[in-house]
């Protein structure tokens, strides 16, 4: 056994994350079709995959959900032993379900549902997008149907937006703050209420006291399920630092995605969050072209234009190379690393999929 | 479109799916102001300290604008500091007061659950750079035109949808005159445009085609589309036959990988003119093409070089 395959075989989720544009999502797939075709009952939550991967993936136009059958994956070479269920991440839909879940009663859940600040503007909330991916993870983590769950998270500059915004969002929604806000305007003296009662005026003076009012609302109506939400992501991270969890870092060679590749190795392992490997992709395929003088054998080229031009792309391709093995020696070697090579075509349909599983497993 | 139409908007807006190159081309929309004696400001939402390895500018961009290249200024708004001074010059005047009120608990909770609010005032605040007057010497504003390096696709769509959406909840207050002001510039053609950025490749056509619906139905007017990294195909139809003749032909190992990188390359520059047609077919407001540049790092030349294709795609001129 080698690469990953470990991972996909033991593992009861496997969470990808990297910038936007490397490939997260190719790579969530490739990995959760592989963990199916091995028997496994897998799920893969995915973010934002393009309408083709979508459609290869089983996933309609605009369906929320759907899977990938034994037949299609046997058509696509895989063993056809398993099938995939595949979700798309649903920010406003994962909240509401969240908060129905939750609510000691319907009523309660339907204040919140039907209040004005919670339908305009609070999936928009710094953190809501992440918290709810770690949500629909946990959710259906409990549901207990699945041996595995492949998670393809939101495009993240800064790691501690994915694993730090259940707790985030959660205190900015259980503000005791804001409503400590109210009650010290009219209860208190002195330079405190100065500053109270300039600051609700400022509030108030900015967004007007509609929205006070809607927020003041939620704030008090949120109190009845914050607990249980607060519990929800304490047990969403233990999870994600147990030994069934593992982090994949996917990357590609550029140098803005390998920085933030090396801060997120140190920010998992200091937090004590499991890195299964990183794996690096869509690197170059000429990174054993040997020098320029080496392909000259080209003289009996009738055309000198033509050979110019061709020496000109290969020096191109060689710099390309040469460039990212450089590169590739800064990721370092504190885990795993996996190289994943550009190929000609691009990765839309099951089968360009099933071609970079050689890659990936052994 | 042409060119008058690009240097005569105040406010350029340029964003797209991460990892498309939004930075390489905004700052080449940059040289192209230089080019034509006009004075742009760069505005970024990442700071670059001294030194750190940016097209290899040494200089870095700040919170205080300032020269990155000769005729180029750039400047970093940092959401927080934004927001901080938008308070001080529009609420609270009284030092003390402001301290404290900055301070409270209660009021960092609110910016934090009131979203739209920071990143609406720092469209306001890109807005107001640029506007300002104070070029020495002249009565105009402090420059010709702001590029704003704006955030990637997942995250500009719900920010330029914002001042709507928050207009609906805020009926009141004075965040209301100021998302109607944000409105106002945003929407007004003659004075901001969207410039989108994307790549030749699947996953992001799909994206970028859905990023100028959105923006468009927002009602922002998108000025072009800029398809980057393309590989463009340097040879003539016959020279694409001789390629093919000569690998059957030529069995040394050297030339064989040198044909197949030919070869290969040949494929990807087809790809990709298939999807600049689809980009063609697909988007009214024109579609310019810049080749991908096979370093991994650009420098200000590879810049200026974007530059000076864009301006060749680009009809008119001053």
């Amino acid at each position: 056994m080698k690469k990953l395959d470990r991972l996909v075989e033991d593992k009861r989720i496997i969470v990808c994350i990297g910038s936007g544009g490397v490939g997260k999502t190719t790579i969530t797939s490739v990995i959760a079709l592989e963990a199916a075709s091995r028997g496994r009952k897998t799920l893969a939550l995915t973010v934002d995959p393009s309408k083709r991967l979508a459609q290869s993936l089983g996933l309609s136009a605009g369906a929320p959900a759907g899977k990938v059958s034994k037949r299609r994956m046997k058509e696509a070479g895989y063993s056809g032993r398993g099938e995939l269920a595949v979700r798309l991440l649903d920010v406003k839909k994962t909240f509401d379900e969240l908060i129905m879940k939750v609510s000691p009663s319907d009523g309660a859940a339907s204040r919140i549902l039907a209040n004005n600040y919670y339908r305009s503007v609070a999936d928009s909330i710094a953190g809501a997008h992440e918290f709810m991916a770690m949500e629909a993870l946990y959710s259906s983590y409990e549901d207990g149907s699945y041996d595995l769950i492949v998670v393809d998270t939101p495009p993240s500059e800064h790691l501690s937006d994915l694993l730090s915004a259940p707790l985030r969002l959660h205190s900015i929604l259980d503000s005791q703050g804001f409503k400590s806000f109210f009650i010290m305007d009219r209860l208190s003296f002195g330079l405190t209420r100065l500053i109270t009662s300039a600051s609700l005026r400022f509030i108030q003076g900015i967004v007007g006291i509609e929205v006070i009012h809607d927020m003041w609302e939620f704030f008090s109506e949120f109190e009845s399920v914050s607990e249980e939400i607060k519990s929800r992501a304490g047990k969403a991270y233990d999870l994600l630092k147990s030994p069934s969890a593992a982090f994949l870092i996917v990357t590609n060679l550029s140098e803005a995605s390998i920085n933030n590749t090396l801060v997120w190795q140190k920010e998992l392992s200091s937090e004590n969050y499991p890195v299964g490997a990183v794996v690096v992709n869509r690197t170059s395929r000429y990174w054993d072209l040997p020098g320029i003088t080496g392909t000259m054998d080209l003289e009996s080229l009738p055309s000198r234009g033509l050979r110019d031009k061709l020496a000109g792309l290969y020096k191109g391709y060689k710099h390309e190379a040469d460039a990212e093995k450089k590169a590739l020696k800064r990721l370092g070697t504190g885990y795993p690393c996996i190289t994943v090579p550009e190929i000609d075509t691009e990765v839309i349909g099951l089968k360009d999929l099933r071609g970079l599983r050689g890659y990936l497993f052994g | 479109m042409d060119l008058d139409d690009l240097l005569g908007k105040k406010l350029i807006v340029v964003t797209g799916k991460g990892g498309v190159g939004k930075t390489a081309v905004s700052l080449a929309l940059s040289y192209l102001n230089v080019k034509h004696k006009r004075n742009p400001l760069f505005v970024t939402l990442k700071q670059i300290k001294r030194g750190s390895d940016f097209f290899g500018f040494e200089g870095g961009i700040d919170s205080v604008e300032r020269p990155l290249d000769k005729g180029i200024n750039a400047v970093y708004i940092d959401p927080n500091t934004a927001l901080r001074e938008y308070i001080r010059e529009n609420f609270v005047r009284l030092y003390p007061v402001y301290a404290a009120i900055l301070k409270s608990k209660t009021l960092q909770t609110f910016f934090e659950a009131a979203p739209g609010l920071k990143e609406l005032i720092t469209i306001g605040k890109v807005w107001h750079l640029g506007t300002r007057g104070g070029r020495r010497g002249s009565a105009g504003p402090a420059y010709d035109q702001v590029i704003f390096d704006a955030p990637s696709t997942g995250h500009a769509i719900p920010v330029l949808n914002l001042p709507s959406k928050v207009l609906q909840m805020a009926r009141g207050g004075a965040f209301r005159s100021h998302i109607e002001w944000v409105e106002g510039f945003l929407k007004d053609p003659g004075e901001t445009a969207v410039v989108v950025v994307s790549a030749p490749e699947e996953m992001v056509v799909g994206e970028t085609l859905d990023l100028i619906d959105a923006v468009k139905s927002i009602g922002i007017s998108v000025l072009f589309t800029v398809v980057n990294k393309v590989y463009e195909n340097p040879f003539t139809v016959n020279e694409v036959e001789t390629i093919r003749d000569l690998s059957l032909s030529i069995k040394t190992p050297a030339a064989e990988k040198l044909l197949r990188i030919a070869k290969s390359h040949i494929e990807r520059a087809n790809a990709s003119d298939k999807y600049i047609k689809k980009f063609r077919g697909g988007i009214k407001d024109g579609v310019l093409v810049v080749p991908k540049i096979f370093k991994k790092d650009l420098t200000p030349a590879d810049l200026k070089y974007i530059a000076s294709r864009c301006e060749a795609q680009l009809g008119g001129g001053i």
